[in-house]
């Protein structure tokens, strides 16, 4: 399993929200968000969806002809600015009907208040596999 | 936040689509607030080897989209309830547009609402295509 701390910025959220371009002021504008109801800036549901939030358990870089092809996303919170984000991601194999190496990534991100925000998995074809030390098996 | 489709709910009935205009300088940007920082997605010298010759969008990229249309058509809601299982099909390339599609195909007793979505090319190639469902707060209003 491998875990991380995220300290969810209003930069961090604008950074995310420009790349995607989910221009929603609620993203960008304190006030903005106060007034929707919530107590800061949110950061749109996508920004669960990035690699980052996808940390490798094995401890080494992706590898060159990973692919991705599914991903599942379940949301309870929105993230809002100032939150402090903790991640755990546990990584798992499967073969599909081709024989080809399914590597599963599962996070769940919880926040300050020990709440579910979100849980994610990931699934990529992966050239080979891994043990927990990076090394080919 | 825009609710967009909260007061008639209808099988069949068709989500707001979002539409983007892909390019290298927009990839490039969301692998470095990502972290997904690959050759295949930013490297175009390095794709001209590749079975593409080109570089490719993140699925996280075009997935953004599906949940930004379900933003738009269900607001809050989608954030505390939303669910999304979706299977990248198809690749999405610099200088392609792509447009989200979505469809009710259900709607529960308990509130839920689930939807077929989709992403596709100018082409109309699919690139994603799966499942969004999430469940109303409010309750649904002149439900058919």
């Amino acid at each position: 399993m491998y875990e991380k701390l995220w300290i969810i910025t209003k930069q961090g959220i604008e950074n995310h929200a420009n790349a995607v371009e989910n221009l929603e002021t609620v993203f960008f504008d304190e006030q903005t968000a106060k007034d929707a109801g919530y107590s800061n800036v949110i950061a749109p549901t996508s920004f669960f969806a990035q690699n980052n939030m996808y940390p490798n358990p094995w401890g080494h870089p992706v590898s060159t002809g990973t692919i991705h092809i599914r991903q599942m996303m379940k949301f309870f919170k929105p993230i809002t600015v100032g939150d402090y984000i903790y991640a755990k991601t546990e990584g798992s194999y499967q073969n599909d009907s081709k024989g080809r190496n399914i590597q599963i990534l599962e996070t769940t991100l919880i926040n300050q208040k020990n709440e579910v925000v979100c849980k994610g998995k990931m699934f990529c074809i992966v050239p080979h596999r891994v043990n927990l030390g990076g090394e080919s098996l | 936040m825009i609710h967009a489709l909260q007061k008639n709910i209808t099988v069949g009935q068709k989500l707001i689509p979002v539409v983007k205009h892909l390019n290298q300088d927009k990839i490039n940007q969301f692998a470095v607030t990502s972290g997904a920082t690959g050759a295949i997605h930013v490297d175009p010298e390095y794709c001209k080897n590749t079975p593409y010759k080109t570089t490719l969008v993140h699925g996280f990229l075009t997935m953004a989209y599906i949940s930004e249309m379900m933003e738009i058509n269900f607001g809050g809601d989608w954030a505390i309830s939303g669910e999304l299982d979706v299977k990248f099909i198809g690749v999405a390339k610099p200088g392609d547009s792509v447009i989200t599609g979505g469809t009710i195909k259900e709607v529960l007793e308990d509130h839920g609402i689930v939807c077929d979505v989709e992403v596709a090319n100018q082409n109309a190639s699919k690139i994603v295509a799966g499942i969004a469902s999430l469940r109303l707060r409010g309750g649904l209003y002149n439900v058919n």
